[in-house]
């Protein structure tokens, strides 16, 4: 079916999608045998029937499951995400001061693993069987299967505490007034301040987490690399041009760059949800304040209004990429036919 | 499971040296791994964790509970090869039986999701229709959730363990190999010997069981493999964030976290960290030669 | 195949080097070039960097009992009554210079200081604090059980303020010292939302204001609050006292002790209050680093369930005897922390009417073993509960619980543990259906009547099982604990507390094990700091020398 057939149904179920998250976060979320009342009013208080009514009514759980579930799925129609427990803040806000944190985590994440992943491997399928293609396999081996959370620990301990060449975990120096929050990401708020030491105290903060938290992808993503480009490179065209007596290095860029590209999107696009869970551990270990750190609060904390904001939040963001990554897949390869 | 091989790709290849001689152990091996010497470690260091996680009653030089206040945050010495953590127990035994768990755990959180996703993926792709739709669409619901944040969910609603978190790991990934197996199941299906079956009057039953499904197995079996490593290292994750089993129960990603708070006590933290770095490495490189070795089409992946 | 190379010869050429070194020097070198370190980059010297555990859900007044709020709440208001230091045996005035009780102990009356303002530029009077406690009253929230007695409060006059209460309740003035007590500025927050009548459990609308914003007489003012992020404090220069030395305190949020050990020890903190007794005891030998501890008045203790429902074999009271002289104290007191107290009683040492420790009961694994045989229940099998993963006043509850099972298995008792995410256990622990259960009492407010909530019928005694109407012993001390609450005469208050807590040491269902000191860490050249379990560290009269 054509592209635009394809996206439009692919938007339409965006809709469903998002209900059926809401209903399987909601369920998850109240299948616990604990009640969070008692534990949110502290000891004194939750042996006073009267305290916990005034709670309950206040925040509405004193309403038939159902009942909370449509008055949750009404007010989000109207955009409203209603009020965490654990904040007394509104969930969008929550949501708005975490979010950018996460993202511009993941993006420095991908940066890395991008600018260091594709030149790798490339270099690797290349030079095949060279001393730097052994120590990029064995390098992408280790990064896929490091613990995240121990790298990090590792990371901190030898980079901050010991070597003093990391600051300390968080995303800026305490004495540092943040900058007026526009987009949300400190680096570009400080540079729109015009504070360019702000943003080089936040990239300095930033480097560490985002190096770690790219540990996994820079594993996957060079190996695929490596894997497409060998494919290529054994391709009759490219032995046919090198044969020719094209330089190895023309024949590389003219056309086996773009071609073994196509895969790589597929995985970038799978090393995202990677990234997002990778994020939760390493913003836990970097004091890091994002989604990740925010999602693992909550689920502990349950804090039904605000799970069910990040569901919605990271199941959105994630079918998003998705959409784009198969797009531009099929941009790419106009062999494939979506759908 | 096949091992012979389509013959080009290997017969470029220089022949077998001839230490590999006809009284060497090494001529059982397929001749892909018994060439690398890389595959070669690995397979000896899986088999190494397996045997420590079998013989660690025996291997461990303490108990792994035995707690001994007096020494507790001791380094590494002659007593404690390893040290020893807050609560005085030993580092080494409470590694060695740590891998008790974790390899277990790591298989069986594939084999259940592998399980549950040929099951259902299998369904979806033979019988098509509508139970295909939903299957798919409940497919695509749960991909969107990125796994560790899934199952933080589910272990905060139904508690934190063992069980709990292979589940929510089993939940976490039927989904991805359900699309595949009923990508498969839908590329076998247009074969001659499917035809040939059905015209021969088989039941649908008979052809999925006895004909489709047992050609669309290896692949999956294949990534299986690959993904056990990941399995322990998610299983790791989940204990970390506390999800996993109760904190006496050596478990490695919990161990970490309790070094956490000992950063100057080094040892707690680190070693467990190497164990699991150790494991899941020597698990991904013999998966990558067995893909390698059973089906060179899917190096892509 | 590589054609440069002919052969299958790796070659470690110049490029490949390149890439490596590339790499591995780009790191430190990319880090370098953005910037000098921040550890010796000095903060402007008027802004403290304090590290603490954030955990409160909000920092409403009126709606918040956590200590973390109460260490930010008690710098930005200030309420009738208030503590020195580390002393919490004698209450001292703040906003109120002096008090009177009547003669039947049922009203009090405070003189106000006059010429007070809120940070706004509104005189504090009388009328701001009737309107506060009102409030407080009519929220019906987690803070009611503070006013639980009071039946009015008067304001006869712009400086005077009458407290009327039900019963005689000498513990009244104690109470009165609490930051969830303090007097608002009532103008700023009614025209925020805030509402003190009857109905201002549905009708107060002020949380959202009070979480950006303050409205107290304190020396610092609200700068910004994200929750269990961080949180800054500005200098309130025309404060009563006279003006704070720091024009900024920025708390950030922290949740590791280690990592903030690791801050404070490279200078990036200048105060930490979240660190535990290992963390500490590195941190002794840090340069630039102090390190104090402080005596909590806190209990923490082994509960066991008198309901024989519930406990099992742990409602028999020789099995509980038992544990009490199964637990190894010597291992507990070493996980515990230096500074920490063993307890002989469940009211903490720094409190009358605690017992001395040297009588607390000494671990003794033959007399546990003999009591088990007279109790003739058989094998003796039971799970305790507990918040997995929690730490209370610097102690991991993780290693008290597995100490305390490894030390019941080896006179014979089978545990094993249940650690539950913390509202999970909580609750458990609240519903009264912990079989076994390890937890710790805070004071709310610095007298001894807070512990007696341990007596049959009460708070704690209800968790363990045990209403008043348990038995003639049990009915008893209930009545000897209403007595001890309401004597308004200092010794005789005493000697009353101290036979409670020895029959609450006889015949309780509890094993008591220690009070915690916790251990806070500040750089070298902070002085004035000290730390109480109402409100951690007082931020007032912090400075920096030198």
């Amino acid at each position: 079916m054509s592209l635009w057939r394809y996206l439009g149904r692919r938007v339409l179920l965006l809709a469903p999608m998002l209900v059926g998250i809401t209903l399987l976060t909601f369920l998850l979320s109240h299948a616990v045998p604990a009640d969070p009342v008692t534990a949110y009013l502290g000891p004194q208080a939750s042996g006073d029937p009267q305290v916990i009514a005034a709670f309950r009514h206040r925040w509405g759980l004193d309403r038939p499951l159902p009942e909370q579930y449509g008055i949750y799925l009404w007010n989000l129609a109207r955009g409203d995400m209603g009020v965490s427990i654990s904040t007394r803040q509104p969930v969008m806000v929550d949501l708005k001061q975490h979010l950018p944190a996460t993202i511009e985590l993941a993006t420095a994440a991908m940066l890395v693993s991008l600018l260091v992943s594709i030149p790798l491997g490339m270099l690797s399928a290349v030079r095949r069987d060279t001393m730097l293609d052994q120590l990029a396999r064995i390098g992408s081996l280790i990064g896929v299967s490091t613990p995240i959370f121990w790298l990090g620990i590792v990371a901190i301990v030898l980079f901050y505490a010991y070597l003093g060449w990391a600051p300390s975990p968080g995303r800026l120096s305490m004495e540092i007034p943040p900058p007026p929050p526009v987009t949300g990401f400190v680096v570009v708020d400080a540079v729109l301040a015009r504070r360019l030491d702000v943003a080089a105290d936040a990239l300095r903060h930033l480097a560490l987490p985002a190096l770690v938290l790219s540990s996994y992808s820079v594993g996957v993503v060079t190996r695929m690399m490596r894997g497409s480009m060998l494919e290529v490179l054994g391709e009759e065209y490219v032995r046919t041009a090198r044969a020719k007596g094209l330089a190895t290095w023309a024949v590389v860029v003219r056309h086996a760059a773009r071609n073994s590209l196509i895969p790589v999107v597929t995985v970038i696009g799978l090393s995202f949800g990677g990234l997002l869970s990778g994020a939760v551990v390493t913003e836990t270990v970097f004091a890091w304040p994002g989604l990740g750190s925010y999602a693992f609060h909550s689920a502990t904390a349950l804090d039904f209004p605000a799970i069910m904001g990040v569901g919605l939040v990271v199941a959105t963001i994630y079918i998003l990429v998705n959409l784009v990554v198969d797009i531009a897949y099929a941009f790419v390869d106009p062999r494939i036919r979506v759908g | 499971m096949r091992l012979s091989t389509p013959g080009s790709a290997w017969a470029e290849r220089r022949p077998v040296a001839a230490t590999a001689g006809a009284a060497s152990p090494l001529r059982w091996l397929p001749r892909p791994v018994a060439r690398s010497p890389l595959a070669l470690v690995a397979l000896g260091l899986v088999a190494a964790w397996v045997v420590a996680a079998f013989s660690a009653p025996v291997l461990a030089p303490h108990l792994p509970l035995a707690q001994d206040i007096v020494h507790r945050l001791s380094p590494p010495s002659r007593d404690h090869w390893l040290g020893t953590d807050p609560l005085g127990r030993d580092v080494l035994s409470r590694i060695l039986y740590g891998a008790r768990l974790s390899i277990p755990v790591g298989a069986a959180a594939v084999v259940l999701a592998g399980g549950l996703g040929i099951a259902l993926g299998g369904a979806a792709g033979f019988m098509g229709g509508i139970i295909d739709e939903t299957i798919m669409r409940i497919t695509d619901l749960m991909l969107a959730f990125p796994t560790v944040i899934l199952a933080m969910v589910i272990t905060a609603a139904l508690g934190a363990g063992i069980q709990n978190a292979v589940l929510a790991i089993m939940v976490a990934w039927w989904p991805s190999y359900a699309r595949l197996e009923r990508g498969l199941v839908l590329a076998v299906r247009q074969r001659e010997f499917v035809e040939a079956a059905r015209v021969l009057g088989a039941s649908r039953l008979r052809i999925a069981l006895r004909h489709v499904l047992p050609a669309t197995i290896s692949p999956i079996v294949i990534l299986g493999t690959l993904d056990v490593g990941h399995a322990i290292l998610t299983f790791a994750s989940l204990s970390f964030l506390g999800l996993g089993p109760p904190p006496q129960i050596p478990e490695w990603g919990s161990m970490i976290a309790a070094g956490r708070n000992y950063l100057n006590q080094w040892w707690i933290a680190t070693f467990p960290g190497l164990a699991i770095l150790s494991l899941v490495l020597a698990f991904n490189v013999v998966g990558d030669s067995l893909r390698d070795l059973l089906d060179p089409r899917l190096r892509r992946v | 195949m590589n054609r440069d190379q002919g052969g299958g010869v790796p070659r470690f050429n110049r490029r490949s080097l390149i890439w490596l070194l590339g790499g591995g020097l780009g790191y430190p070198a990319v880090t370098h070039l953005l910037g000098p370190e921040s550890a010796q980059a000095a903060a402007p010297s008027g802004t403290l960097l304090v590290g603490m555990q954030l955990l409160m859900k909000s920092i409403d007044p009126g709606r918040t009992i956590e200590a973390s709020a109460y260490m930010i709440n008690h710098a930005i208001y200030d309420s009738l009554v208030t503590f020195d230091g580390e002393d919490l045996k004698t209450p001292k005035p703040q906003l109120a210079t002096g008090w009177k009780a009547s003669p039947d102990g049922k009203t009090y009356t405070f003189t106000l200081r006059p010429n007070v303002r809120f940070s706004s530029g509104n005189p504090m009077t009388s009328a701001d604090v009737k309107w506060s406690l009102d409030r407080v009253i009519n929220l019906k929230a987690n803070t009611k059980f503070l006013i639980e007695g009071i039946e009015e409060v008067l304001a006869p006059d712009p400086l005077t303020v009458v407290v009327r209460l039900s019963e005689s309740k000498p513990s009244i003035i104690p109470i009165l010292s609490s930051p969830s007590l303090c007097v608002v500025d009532s103008k700023v927050v009614m025209e925020n939302g805030g509402e003190a009548g009857p109905d201002a459990k549905d009708k107060d609308r002020a949380e959202p204001y009070l979480s950006a914003h303050s409205a107290g007489t304190g020396a610092y003012t609200l700068g910004s609050y994200i929750p269990n992020q961080e949180l800054t404090l500005v200098k309130n220069p025309a404060h009563w006292r006279g003006a704070p030395k720091f024009d900024r305190i920025v708390i950030r949020h922290i949740p590791e002790p280690a990592t903030q050990q690791l801050q404070i020890a490279r200078g990036d903190l200048d105060v930490a209050t979240g660190i535990g007794p290992d963390q500490a005891q590195v941190l002794r030998t840090a340069p630039g680093v102090t390190v104090k501890t402080s005596l909590i008045a806190n209990t923490f203790y082994v509960l066991m369930n008198n309901n024989p429902q519930i406990g099992g074999p742990f409602a028999n009271p020789r099995v509980q005897q038992a544990v009490r002289y199964a637990l190894d104290y010597a291992g507990i007191m070493a996980i515990a922390g230096s500074g920490a107290q063993r307890l002989a009683s469940i009211i903490p040492n720094s409190f009358p009417g605690s017992l001395d420790p040297r009588t607390a009961v000494t671990t003794d694994r033959e007399k546990a073993k003999a009591l088990l045989r007279e109790a003739g229940v058989g094998e003796v099998r039971g799970r305790i509960t507990y918040p997995a993963g929690a730490t209370s006043w610097g102690v991991q509850v993780d290693l008290l619980v597995q100490k305390i099972q490894t030390d019941l298995n080896a006179v014979g008792m089978t545990v094993d543990l249940n650690g539950l995410a913390s509202l999970t256990a909580l609750q458990e622990y609240r519903d009264g259906k912990n079989q076994i259960g390890v937890w710790g009492w805070t004071a709310d407010w610095p007298d001894p009547s807070n512990f007696l909530v341990y007596l049959p019928g009460r708070t704690v005694g209800k968790r363990a099982g045990w209403p008043a109407d348990a038995g003639p012993e049990a009915a008893a001390l209930a009545k000897l604990g209403d007595q001890a609450e309401r004597e308004v005469d200092t010794p005789k208050r005493t000697a009353l507390y101290e036979r409670v807590a020895r029959r609450i040491a006889e015949i309780g269902p509890y094993a008591p094990l220690f009070q915690p000191a916790v251990p806070y860490a500040i750089r070298s050249n902070v002085r004035g700091a000290t730390y109480n379990s109402v409100w951690e560290v007082d931020l007032y009269p912090l400075a920096k020398s030198g």
